[in-house]
Order: structure tokens, then C-alpha cells, then sequence
């Protein structure tokens, strides 16, 4: 007969799992292990340090645009332009470099300065001019790619400094964006989880009306949140500039919709107010896994791109359960 | 002998803590206009929603024609017959009034012998014969959103046609109608008899009721009073009904008044607000005044401008002129954030779309507003934030297994006491209750209007905005009675009766009798 003290342990852990149960990670989590399991079945060279140094490395830009498009999304907006926010920083960081003879440090501090005003102008468009989110960022979308043609002629600057190259390359194996990623996920989670302006992100995409009538400076935190996101595309563009030791005009089209599918795939709620970066991270990396075990199995590129879509509508449809209907 | 077209037999519906509707029997006649009348909470929407299929019955049965009816859904209401028409518009906007009349029976014709497409020239051809029927003049070309409120009604009327209704409910159908337009629809309605449509009625405008209804019947808590013919009784006699004459046992609860009367704590002068594009004044000059531990009861029916008056003053709608002054001094409110930082507070009407973030933990409900005002860093204090919420949680007995529950798993009382407590960390000088009983069961209903009086004893002034009268009887010092948004009236509460109340707000009167009068 067990004991009293194991029915409490017993009762103790039920609680726990369900807790663990009710995150919005949990499910994406569990996929996540499940897809890694399988591939690693499927190709011998899945589990080696050589495939997952590549992955993460691969990876890291793509991580970082996802927490930056979970913040937004997470206040209940969205964000298109982060493809666009990426280049331009890239190529403006490159410029600085190249063309300017600027030092490395205060080339990467414009990037993402460039960055953190096109999120600012994009916070502004939504709050002050009351442009909603989608059509806000889809013309910071076209205005920014714009301007990194302009700035780059067209052309891709190239031959970056080592001393800039460096930013992608690796410490004990380990890739340093992957590094940097792991600093930008512990600071936005942190900055949600204890932080006032964290919190009001929450109450802003679980009822903006009722966060407005708690008195809630909405705008201001929009702003701050919209700038915020800017900085991180500029630091996933100069991280790509890095990687390539070029800057190249077209850098990070499409790559909107890697930000907005890895966010979704991580658990966050399109509709604002639940979700984390955590989930961001394991959402990039559900969607790098499955490219990669396609690239490992010799699979015809283009059917990533069905695959892609087949695995994001799939897990769609366990995150809008229990809605009556979706727009 | 009129033909019987529908009827009821021991109709009973139960929501949770609420028997909204006890044995109902009732019948309505081929061709008649049947009013319902009772207060808040009586039962009318309820019965007029489970004929549209909208609620289902517990028990009971309904009988069409004589013949036993299931109506499940709306849709099988619409088969049958049945149609509900809300205060809410329920039209397409970007649509012409004729597809909104014939949407889902859109005429087509064949193109090439194959294709189907619409047949536009039937359709208006339709639509007009429709609204002929009813003797308006609508074009039914123009889009249903150039359309007045009161012009979108009569479309859904149209459509109910199109859709061969024989019974039409409304609810509340002239709340946000102007005068005219009412007369108007009242035109509609008797032309809709002579067509042998029967409608059921619902309004709290009592004298709205004796100018087009045949019968009446009166709710009152969930049961079937009576039914009359309007010719056989008075307005007052149907108020009486109405009320009952069972004093509440809330009645006699706040005996003694805490206010001060020397400084208001809160006054508007003259305060009038225009919807955006609006030619009409929404709220029309309204002054009054709060002291500082009074309970001053605002009351009106339903469009009066009770909720948009508190929005006003909370900094949600513009105010177009007027000024607000808070302990003698004008303050400049532009919107809710300011309006905190004054110290004036708003418990919404509609809490779950303005009072809760609904995916929080009722923790960070509570401390939502009050986040700011704790610490100057960035940062949370998560054990000052705790310790807050805990406060308030066993302050005012919020029922919830811990604090990290999710607001959107309590019961309607809880939920209402959240959206309380998220405000008193602030330490409020006034607060604006908007209907904070509405659609709470009998037991917390209690509990929130102690709170309430309790808040007054602290020295706060409270604005209570309600359509129930027996609770600005119960609890307020004095009482404003609103109408088409102004103020017409206002009484110390002992200068008054229920009666006075609804006949005022419902526009059976227009001044206090002078008998029950006392000098003030």
C-alpha cells in the first residue's frame, strides 16, 4: 500500500506535467523531439557534431528574426518586413565597412541602429497613423528593399574583413551566432517574463481594449516592441553578412514567412497574448530539421518548399482547436 | 376566435446560479403585436432566444400552428418561420439593401443557357416588392451602410420577409432610434399585422408598449406574471407588475449615507459628446456631481448614454464640450491612462471584452494598472506582486484555487471581482460601476454590492450606473435619471419610488408625482 508521502509525491508530479501539459511549448517541443528521432533514424549523418554545427549555424539568423517576429505577434500585430529590415542593415553595416572605411564595431552599431529605426517608423505607422500591422510592415517591406538596391547598386559588396567574418565563425565548435542567438533568447525572455513592458506585451495581445482601459501607455510599448524587433533583423542581417563575408542586395526575401511559420509552429497564438521565444526557437529549428534531413536524403529542393507548407498548415490545425471560426 | 400561432407550455431554462425562466406558458395570436415587458433579468431575452433557436429549454414545449416544434439552432427557427431581430444590426454593410434583403434566395438567371449568374433586375424588383409591402421607401440600390440605424432595422425586417416569417421577435428594437424614426418603424410593425405576421415586442419603454401592442404579458424573475389586453390596463398598473410588490431584501441595505457634502470629488459641467461624423449630440450637456463617500446611482434604461457618459469622463470617447473637475480643480482627461493617474477608475459593463485579459493569470489581472506605481525600475517585484494580488484575492473572497489561475476559467462573480480589485491597489478617488450586477447569479450579486458600500466608507466617490432600479435604490444617496442622453432628472432617494424611476426613464412621466415628493 503506498504510503501517504508517495501520494503526495505522486500528486505533486501530476501537477507538475500538467502544468508542463498546458504550456504552449509543450506540443512543439514533443514534435520537435519526435522530427530529431526520426532523422536521425532515417540518416546516419544526422546526429554528427559536423550536420548540427551546420545546423545551428544555419540556424541562428533564423532563430533570431523568429524572436523578433514573437514579440510582435505576441502583441497581437504582425510583421512582414523583417526580410527587407535584414538586408538593408546588412548592407549598411557592409557600406560602413567597405565604402566608408568605417572600424568593424561602430559599422555593426549603425547596422543596427538602421535596424531599430525602421522598427520604430514601423511602431509609428501602427500607432500613430493607425495603419494596421499587415499593411504597415508589407510597405516597410517594399520601402526597405528598396533602399539596399539603392545603397548597393544592385551588386553585392563583398570581401568583408576577417575581422567582421568573425562574427560567424565558431569556439569550440560551437558556431558564435548560435552564441548570440542564445544571448538574444535569454534577454527577451527575461525581458517578457520580468519585466513590466514584458507584461504589457502579454495583456496588449490577450485584450488590447482591455489593456488600453487599464491605463496602459499601448503606443509606447507598441513602439518600443516594433524598434526592439527592428534591432534584432538588423543583427540576424549583419550575421548573415558575416557568414557569407558579402552583403548581398538580395538577402532575406521570403524569409518573412520563415519568421511568421517558426513562431506558429512554436505554439505562439497568431492572435496575440500567449506564446514565447522559447517557442520561437524550437519552431526555427522544427523547420531547419526537416530541410536538413530533406538536403541529407538527397530530396529534390524544390519539394522543401511543399513540405514546408504541408508541416506548418499540419500544425496549424492543432493550435486553432476549439475556435469556432478563423478569418 | 383569433387563431393561435404559437404557444409555450411550462417553458423552463436554468443557467448556471440562475433560474432565468420558470413554466412559461404563453400564447401568441395570428397577427397580433404582442408586448413583453419586465426589468432586467426577468427572463424576456431569454424566452425570445429560445424560440430563435438561440437557448435551448430544459424542459417545456413549444407548439407552431398547433403542431409540437424542436428548435435547435437558428436555422431551424428560420425554417419554421421564426425570426429575431436584435439591437444589434446583423446586415452586410458593403452590400446593397436588396442583397441584404434576399441574401440566401439571391434570384439567378442562366447565361448562355449554362452559367448561372444574378439576376439583378429580379432581385431589386423583389426587394422593392418587399418593401412596398411594408409602405417604405428605401432605394434599394444604396449600400446597406449609408443607411441610419433605424433604416437598417426595417431592412431586417425586409428580410425576414423575404425569408417568409411569420413571427418576428424584437428586442429592444427602438434603443438607438430617434423619435421619427421610430414613428417610423411603429408604421412597419402595424403593416406587418395587416400582412398577418404576429411580432413579439420587447421593450422597457413601457409607453411604446400602449402605442402598438394588442396584448401584453409581464416577466417578472423568470416567471409569467400576466397577460392583458393593453385597452384593459394602465401603464402604471403594468409598472406595478413589473416591480411586484415584494420589497427585495436588498431594499433597506445602506440606511445610513457616508458622503461628506462639502467639496464634490467629482463634478462634469455640461458635458456633450458627438460621435465621429455624427450630426446628433450623443450626450447632451450633462452636469452632475459626486461627494467625496457617496454612492451617486445613475439610472436609465438601456441607450440612455449611462456607458458612454462613464466613457466620457474615463477618457474613452472625446468629449466635445464641457469640462470635468476633480476636488474643485478642471482636469484635462484624453484618455484612460489619464484619467488613472487622476485617480478616476472605470469597472466596464462589458468586463470581458474591457475589464480582463482573458489568457492572464488572475494575479497579473489584478496588478495590471497598478505596475507602474510600484517601483521605478524596469523591473517586476514578483514578491510585492504576489503579496498584492493575494490581498486583494482574500479581500474581496475572489473564489480561486490559486492566483496563477487563468482569468478566463472563474465564474461571472469572480470575474467581476477582478476587474474590482485590479483598480483598488490604485487607491481610486472616484470609481464608475457600469451595470457591475449585470448577468452575475443572485449570491455574488449581493457580495459586490457590499464591496461597493464598502468602497463608499472609505471616502471614495462612486458612481453607479445601472438599469436595474432596485439597485440605485438600494445603494445610492442620490439619483440622476437618464433619457436619449441627457439628464432628466435627479432625486435625493428617498424623494422617489421604483415606480417614479421606470416611469421616468421609460417616458410615461416626465416629473415625480407630486405627492410622493418631500422636500429635499
Amino acid at each position: 500500500m503506498p504510503s501517504r508521502e508517495s501520494k503526495d509525491i505522486r500528486e505533486q508530479l501530476r501537477i507538475y506535467v500538467l502544468a508542463l501539459y498546458s504550456k504552449e511549448e509543450f506540443k512543439p517541443f514533443v514534435a520537435l523531439i519526435g522530427i530529431i528521432l526520426v532523422s536521425s533514424i532515417l540518416s546516419p549523418y544526422y546526429l554528427t557534431i559536423y550536420n548540427w554545427r551546420t545546423i545551428l549555424a544555419q540556424a541562428s539568423p533564423y532563430i533570431i528574426l523568429a524572436i523578433g517576429e514573437t514579440l510582435i505577434i505576441l502583441m497581437g500585430s504582425i510583421d512582414l518586413s523583417p526580410g527587407s529590415v535584414l538586408a538593408l542593415s546588412g548592407a549598411v553595416t557592409a557600406s560602413c565597412i567597405m565604402l566608408l572605411g568605417l572600424p568593424v564595431w561602430l559599422s555593426v552599431l549603425i547596422g543596427l541602429a538602421i535596424g531599430g529605426i525602421l522598427g520604430l517608423i514601423n511602431g509609428i505607422m501602427v500607432t500613430k497613423a493607425k495603419i494596421p500591422s499587415f499593411v504597415a510592415t508589407l510597405a516597410m517591406l517594399a520601402a526597405a528593399r528598396g533602399l539596399t538596391l539603392i545603397i548597393t547598386g544592385g551588386r553585392p559588396i563583398s570581401g568583408l574583413p576577417d575581422e567582421f567574418t568573425r562574427l560567424a565563425g565558431f569556439v569550440y565548435n560551437i558556431p558564435v551566432p548560435f552564441l548570440i542567438t542564445l544571448i538574444v533568447l535569454f534577454f527577451t525572455t527575461f525581458l517578457l517574463k520580468y519585466t513590466k513592458i514584458g507584461r504589457y506585451v502579454y495583456a496588449i495581445g490577450g485584450n488590447e481594449e482591455a489593456a488600453r482601459f487599464s491605463g496602459i501607455n499601448v503606443d509606447a510599448v507598441k513602439i518600443v516592441i516594433f524598434t526592439l524587433s527592428g534591432i534584432l533583423y538588423g543583427l540576424a542581417g549583419i550575421i548573415i553578412a558575416a557568414r557569407l563575408a558579402s552583403a548581398y542586395p538580395q538577402a532575406g526575401v521570403g524569409y518573412e514567412l520563415d519568421a511568421i511559420a517558426s513562431s506558429v509552429l512554436g505554439g505562439v497564438q497568431l492572435i496575440g497574448g500567449l506564446g514565447s521565444p522559447i517557442g520561437a526557437l524550437i519552431g526555427t529549428l522544427i523547420l531547419i530539421t526537416i530541410t536538413n534531413i530533406l538536403i541529407l536524403l538527397n530530396v529534390n529542393p524544390y519539394y522543401q518548399f511543399v513540405v514546408k507548407g504541408f508541416v506548418l498548415a499540419l500544425a496549424a490545425t492543432t493550435l486553432t482547436r476549439g475556435l469556432r471560426y478563423t478569418k | 376566435m383569433q387563431k393561435i400561432i404559437l404557444r409555450t407550455e411550462n417553458l423552463s431554462k436554468t443557467f448556471p446560479g440562475v433560474q432565468a425562466l420558470k413554466n412559461i406558458n404563453f400564447e401568441l395570436y395570428k397577427g397580433e403585436i404582442h408586448g413583453i415587458v419586465g426589468e432586467n433579468g426577468a427572463g424576456k431575452s431569454t424566452f425570445v432566444k429560445i424560440l430563435g433557436g438561440i437557448h435551448q429549454p430544459d424542459t417545456g414545449k413549444i407548439y407552431l400552428n398547433g403542431e409540437q416544434v424542436e428548435i435547435r439552432s437558428p436555422r431551424d427557427a428560420k425554417r419554421l418561420g421564426i425570426t429575431l431581430i436584435h439591437q444589434e444590426i446583423t446586415l452586410v454593410p458593403h452590400l446593397t439593401v436588396a442583397e441584404n434583403i434576399l441574401l440566401g434566395r439571391l434570384p439567378t438567371k442562366k447565361l448562355f443557357g449554362f452559367i448561372s449568374v444574378l439576376n439583378y433586375d429580379e432581385m431589386y424588383s423583389k426587394a422593392e416588392e418587399i418593401l412596398d409591402r411594408i409602405g417604405v421607401n428605401i432605394p434599394v440600390t444604396s449600400k446597406v451602410k449609408e443607411l441610419s440605424v433605424g433604416e437598417q432595422q426595417i431592412v431586417e425586417i425586409a428580410r425576414a420577409l423575404a425569408d417568409e416569417a411569420q413571427i418576428i421577435c424584437m428586442d429592444e428594437p427602438t434603443s438607438a432610434l430617434s423619435p421619427y424614426e421610430i414613428e417610423r418603424l411603429f408604421d412597419v410593425i402595424r403593416s406587418l399585422k395587416n400582412g398577418n405576421v404576429s411580432v413579439i415586442y420587447i421593450s422597457h419603454h413601457i409607453n411604446e408598449i400602449f402605442e402598438i401592442c394588442d396584448r401584453v404579458t409581464v416577466f417578472r424573475d423568470g416567471e409569467k406574471i400576466g397577460t392583458f389586453r393593453v385597452s384593459d390596463v394602465t401603464p402604471e398598473k403594468i409598472i406595478t407588475l413589473m416591480i411586484g410588490r415584494k420589497l427585495s431584501q436588498f431594499y433597506a441595505y445602506r440606511e445610513k449615507s457616508t458622503a461628506i457634502w462639502e467639496t464634490p470629488i467629482l463634478e462634469i459641467r455640461n458635458l456633450s459628446t458627438r460621435p465621429i461624423g455624427a450630426k446628433a449630440l450623443r450626450l447632451e450637456k450633462i452636469s452632475l456631481k459626486v461627494y467625496p463617500g457617496e454612492i451617486l446611482g445613475i439610472f436609465g434604461l438601456m441607450g440612455a448614454g449611462k456607458t458612454e457618459l462613464a466613457k466620457a469622463v474615463f477618457g474613452v470617447y472625446k468629449i466635445e464640450k464641457g469640462e470635468i473637475l476633480l476636488e474643485g480643480e478642471k482636469i484635462d482627461i484624453r484618455r484612460p491612462l489619464d484619467a488613472k493617474r487622476y485617480g478616476i477608475v472605470y469597472v466596464p459593463e462589458d468586463r470581458l471584452r474591457e475589464g480582463l485579459v482573458l489568457s492572464m493569470p488572475v494575479k497579473c489581472n489584478i496588478t495590471l494598472p497598478c505596475l507602474d506605481n510600484l517601483t521605478g525600475s524596469i523591473l517586476i517585484p514578483q514578491e510585492l506582486e504576489r503579496d498584492i494580488a493575494m490581498k486583494w484575492v482574500n479581500a474581496l473572497r475572489i473564489a480561486v484555487p490559486h492566483i496563477d489561475f487563468r482569468a478566463a476559467n472563474l465564474s461571472g462573480g469572480n470575474k467581476q471581482k477582478v476587474v474590482i480589485a485590479k483598480w483598488l491597489e490604485m487607491k481610486p478617488k472616484v470609481i464608475i460601476f457600469d451595470e457591475p450586477t449585470m448577468g452575475i447569479d443572485v449570491g455574488a450579486k449581493e457580495e459586490i454590492r457590499k464591496i461597493i458600500s464598502d468602497l463608499a466608507l472609505q471616502g471614495i466617490g462612486i458612481i453607479l450606473i445601472s438599469s436595474e432600479a432596485e439597485e440605485v435604490m438600494s445603494l445610492a444617496d442620490r439619483i440622476v435619471v437618464m433619457r436619449n442622453g441627457k439628464i432628466i432628472g435627479e432625486f435625493d432617494r428617498r424623494e422617489v419610488t421604483k415606480d417614479d424611476l421606470l416611469a421616468l426613464a421609460s417616458g410615461v412621466r416626465r416629473e415625480v408625482k407630486e405627492d410622493t415628493k418631500m422636500g429635499g
